[in-house]
């Protein structure tokens, strides 16, 4: 039998509710707030544009901040970037973030490294430092997955290492899969090994893809499945003729559709490039 | 201004030391065995300053000494010393800023030198002058001998032109005797007929005489003509004869003036050779009778070289074709406007008046007296006993005449009190020996007074000397010889340390011969102390007397035969001291104990030489895994700071090795001093110094991974170099090494173990070795 509240058990309720709203719109002005600073500390499109000039970039987080992040820097005749994915979303990757984003800034631009593995083996280093890991049962095991790439602009060759996160290139209607290493950045259950470097030759316009799991784990489809990475490489090599817009909004599109109307699961991101030698 | 090196040849035993380099420090020492020639090289350079040799310093050859030295200027150049408007302007602009010059002091007789400066940009503007005046020289003598030649023929022409102009003159004459005759036939001859004639003939003799007047007043030309030029040539010749004359006369001048210096360094010999007061009289007359004599052929001379200028510089504009007249005006004009520049000696002399002060210790024979008295040593009564010695104790207090003008007593009795505490304490801080067990002792002077006792000084102050201990108050005399000898050469020193002069390089041979080991041990800690203030250059064969860590300092005299005593000398300096025989260094050897190699301890060949043992244990572990086992020695050293000392054994040991340098800025400086001190400036030191460029410390050529998983065996985020983690987190290194061993040793780890980066850094560091050893 249903209860009956009292009127003024009613007005306690009410004033519960009006607190909870009052609170949640604080939590959500915060929240949007901190997005504001997250995506400020993102390299900008016109930094993207001038950098990359024919690429398309899907950035969609599940919650108001994201525990994604992209990356891009010059230096000299090496062009860096990196897609990433912290361990979580929401508040606690966008923390994660920050701390990935801040490293990987301080070692490119005022380390000693050896190529993209180097960079990687440094930034656990850190990441480990920073959250006391040392490997023990009861310790937050946080850490990030992440894609990294350099480009040599003299020499034409993609120098990639990849914790968990692989790189597809695109050379002419072939897929090429550069595969990470089965360790994210971070502390692991196996001791730490030395992340691998791998180089791949790039032809005047060669398509190099980056992305985050959000894309493939994302369940939907008839049969509410994830997306997985078989049909991913099968559509990013039907897609990969078109023209890069075309294909942001295809991928967009197909994404949309194979969620319907299932919640997205965790944030996407998507960085397509295709490159063009200098000489 | 410090000497730099020095070159010795014909001197003694020594045929040619080659150029030998001081220790950059101050301090250098010459060792060898007796009769090496390690004090000659000391007198050698004495010679050098005082600019003169003694009879028995010629080798069996007679050929004369030749003395070199180097000096380095500090913080002042040439452009100190000589002053612009005295030097051409480009030889000027070229020295102004060097900092280095040599002075080369070559005798061309038993008692004449010459000294120069061998500044490669100095002789050849010298040689260039003088070539120009040789070439000028060679002008006028050839001009003469052309001026002969040309005048003969000349005065023939005009002899011919001469008779010519004489025979014109006769044909003229016969011409105008015609003439006349015939004008005399027109005024005789009345008829028409015949004064037609006549007239005709007359007509023809005047055509006659005017051609005869013609060819005589062309032959008149010629013959001027030939007078003229005949003047000319004479008067040419008789310009140049005259500067030629000069020549001859200024060029016998100087070598009557050489000789008459060689006179007057022998009589100098000769008065300083003199034993009585008789002898240093007479010799002092003649002395003064040649100074004279000398200087007033040197007024002569000096005049006649300008007149020779002069005369020279007429030749010159005579011969090309200015009237003497004309020519004795401007050479007046240009000689007035000439610059004066220096001579090549004149340059010498001038930077020879501002090199240090040379001084030559051969023993410190004045002893500290019991007493002297004040008045002798107020008036520099050279010939007082222990005068020297008391004078030096004066300077070195710091003490004049005004001092003890003091009235008071009672405070000039408490000045002298703080004075013996000072000196005393200084003193001390050189003499490590003790009187007993801990009993040092003490130097005290006073201000005392004769008494009715000696009725002749009665009165009159005189200072007492004392040098006491705990238990005894002794006068100096009562001491053992090795504290006086300490104590007159720590006052002899000390005391020109105080003088004036900043510059000095004293040459002190084999200073503590009568003194206790520990006491000669004392002898270098005066010698550091001094450094600063002045080079020091002595020669020894104590081992006592050597610094092991500091063998760069030292220069090594031995005989090129070790069997014959007459062979001759030869000097090695710290860079060659591996070509010294064994007897030579025997000083080190003494010092050093046994010999290392003899031990197997140390290889001959492939020694790398490590900072410290754990670098060795990483380093013997890591090359077995390389297979480099055996094939380089690591010697550890027991820190970094020990490989200078390390170096300077090997090299005293002729022990080949290599020196394996970390790379921090402390080790960079080591590194640079070691090449500056242990081996020859400008020679090939990558195989003998290595630094691992980029690593701090051997630790750091792991990488982050293998660091974390073979040497700290722990899972931590390291955000910094491995040997900075180490440091910053109070680390062992010597257990980390210990487990690093074990962990090899336990798990069987190989080379592919290890990640590329630690297997590429090893690898650039073996290679690096291996490189140094081929």
């Amino acid at each position: 039998m249903m209860k009956v509240n009292t009127p003024r058990e009613k007005k306690q309720i009410n004033n519960t509710y009006d607190i909870k709203n009052k609170d949640r719109k604080e939590i959500d002005e915060s929240l949007k707030y901190a997005s504001y600073i997250q995506k400020a500390i993102l390299p900008s499109a016109v930094a993207l544009k001038r950098l990359l000039p024919e690429h398309f970039l899907i950035f969609i987080p599940r919650d108001i901040v994201s525990g994604d992040f992209y990356y891009l820097a010059q230096k000299k005749n090496q062009l860096f970037l990196a897609v990433a994915d912290c361990t979580g979303h929401g508040v606690p990757g966008a923390f994660m973030s920050i701390l990935g984003l801040t490293f990987l800034n301080e070692i490119i631009h005022h380390s000693h490294f050896t190529g993209a593995a180097s960079i990687l083996n440094q930034m656990r280093e850190k990441i480990m430092n920073a959250l006391r890991q040392t490997g023990d049962d009861n310790e937050q095991k946080d850490g990030i997955d992440m894609a990294l790439g350099i480009v040599d602009s003299e020499t034409n060759k993609l120098n990639f290492a990849g914790a968990f996160n692989p790189a597809y290139i695109v050379k002419k209607n072939r897929l090429v899969e550069m595969q990470g290493d089965k360790m994210p950045v971070g502390i692991a259950a196996d001791e730490e090994k030395s992340f691998t470097d791998q180089y791949c030759e790039l032809d005047e316009g060669d398509l190099i893809y980056l992305f985050t799991d959000g894309f493939v784990d994302q369940f939907g489809g008839p049969k509410g499945k994830k997306f997985k990475y078989q049909p991913f490489r099968s559509l990013i090599l039907s897609i990969s003729s078109m023209p890069i817009h075309q294909q942001r909004e295809k991928l967009i599109n197909i994404f949309n559709t194979w969620k319907g109307n299932l919640p997205q699961l965790d944030d996407v991101l998507l960085l397509g490039w295709r490159y063009h030698r200098n000489n | 201004m410090k000497l730099r090196a020095f070159r010795i040849r014909n001197y003694r035993s020594i045929v040619d030391t080659g150029w030998c380099f001081l220790a950059f420090d101050n301090i250098t020492s010459l060792i060898g065995q007796n009769e090496s020639g390690k004090t000659s090289v000391l007198e050698a350079l004495k010679c050098f300053y005082e600019r003169k040799i003694y009879d028995d310093v010629l080798r069996s050859d007679l050929s004369y000494p030749i003395i070199e030295c180097t000096f380095e200027m500090e913080n002042e150049g040439f452009h100190d010393y000589l002053k612009k408007d005295i030097l051409p302007e480009d030889l000027y602009a070229e020295l102004k800023d060097k900092k280095e010059f040599s002075l080369c002091l070559e005798w061309t007789g038993s008692r004449t030198n010459r000294l120069t400066i061998s500044e490669p940009s100095v002789i050849k503007f010298f040689t260039e002058a003088i070539q120009k005046r040789e070439e000028e020289e060679n002008k006028i003598s050839k001009a003469i001998t052309d001026l002969y030649a040309a005048t003969d023929l000349v005065i023939r022409e005009m002899e011919i032109a001469d008779k010519s102009k004489q025979e014109a003159r006769e044909a003229l004459n016969d011409a105008a005797q015609k003439l006349e005759e015939a004008r005399k036939a027109v005024n005789k001859n009345k008829k028409p007929d015949l004064q037609i004639m006549a007239r005709q003939e007359f007509e023809k003799m005047k055509a006659l005489f005017e051609e005869r007047e013609k060819e005589f007043n062309d032959k008149l030309q010629v013959f001027d003509a030939k007078k003229n030029l005949t003047q000319e040539i004479s008067e040419k010749v008789s310009v140049c004869k005259t500067y030629s004359e000069l020549n001859d006369h200024v060029r016998q001048l100087d070598e009557q003036i050489i000789f008459k210096y060689g006179q007057l360094k022998d009589a100098e010999h000769y008065h300083d050779l003199c034993s009585n007061e008789k002898e240093r009289r007479n010799s002092a007359q003649r002395l003064e009778q040649l100074k004279s004599e000398y200087q007033q052929m040197q007024k002569t001379s000096n005049d006649y070289h300008e007149q020779l200028v002069i005369k020279k510089k007429i030749a010159s504009l005579v011969l090309d074709g200015k009237k003497f007249r004309d020519a004795e005006v401007e050479s007046a004009i240009e000689i007035e406007n000439e610059k004066r520049y220096m001579t090549l000696e004149e340059i010498a002399n001038v930077m020879f008046n501002h090199i240090p002060v040379f001084e030559f210790f051969e023993d410190f024979s004045s002893l500290l007296p019991n007493k002297i008295d004040l008045e002798d040593l107020l008036n520099e009564s050279g010939m007082v006993e222990g005068y020297k010695a008391a004078q030096n104790f004066l300077k070195l207090a710091g003490l004049n005449a005004d001092f003890f003008r003091e009235k008071n007593q009672r405070i000039l009795k408490q000045k002298i009190e703080n004075l013996n505490s000072d000196i005393t304490i200084d003193f001390q801080d050189y003499w490590s020996q003790n009187v007993g067990k801990d009993n040092k002792i003490k130097l005290n002077f006073e201000l005392e007074h004769y008494d009715y006792t000696v009725p002749e000084k009665s009165g009159k102050p005189y200072l007492e000397f004392w040098i006491k201990d705990k238990s005894e108050r002794l006068y100096p005399k009562q001491r053992s010889r090795g504290v006086r000898w300490f104590l007159s050469f720590y006052l002899e020193l000390k005391a020109t340390a105080k003088s004036n002069h900043f510059n000095r390089v004293l040459l002190i041979d084999e200073p503590g011969l009568s003194l206790h080991a520990r006491a000669q041990e004392d002898v270098l800690k005066v010698f550091e102390d001094l450094k600063d203030k002045m080079q020091i250059l002595y020669c020894t064969h104590s081992p006592h007397l050597v610094d092991p860590s500091k063998l760069y300092r030292i220069m090594a005299i031995q005989r090129a035969d070790e069997d014959d005593e007459r062979s001759e000398t030869i000097v090695m300096d710290a860079k060659s001291l591996h070509e010294a025989s064994s007897d030579t260094l025997t000083p080190i050897y003494s010092l050093m104990g046994a010999r290392l190699y003899d031990q197997q301890l140390i290889q001959q060949k492939n020694n790398i030489l490590v900072e410290d043992s754990i670098t060795y244990y990483y380093l013997s572990e890591i090359s077995k895994l390389f297979d480099f086992q055996g094939k380089a020695f690591f010697i550890p050293a027991t820190s970094e700071s020990n490989i200078p000392a390390l170096v300077n054994i090997l090299i005293g040991w002729k022990l080949d090795f290599t020196a394996l340098i970390f790379d921090t800025p402390q080790k960079r400086e080591m590194a640079d001093l070691l090449r500056k001190s242990a081996f020859i400036p400008g020679e090939e030191t990558n195989n003998k110094i290595i630094i691992v460029e980029g690593f701090q410390r051997i630790e750091d050529l792991f990488s982050t991974i293998d660091f974390k998983r073979y040497v700290l065996q722990k899972r931590v985020g390291i955000t910094e170099s491995n040997s900075d983690y180490i440091a910053g987190n109070g680390l062992s290194r010597m257990i980390l090494v210990t487990n690093f061993m074990n962990y090899l040793k336990n798990e069987k780890v190989s080379l592919s173990d290890f990640d590329d980066d630690t297997r590429k850094n090893f690898k650039q560091l073996f290679d690096k070795i291996k490189k140094a050893l081929s």
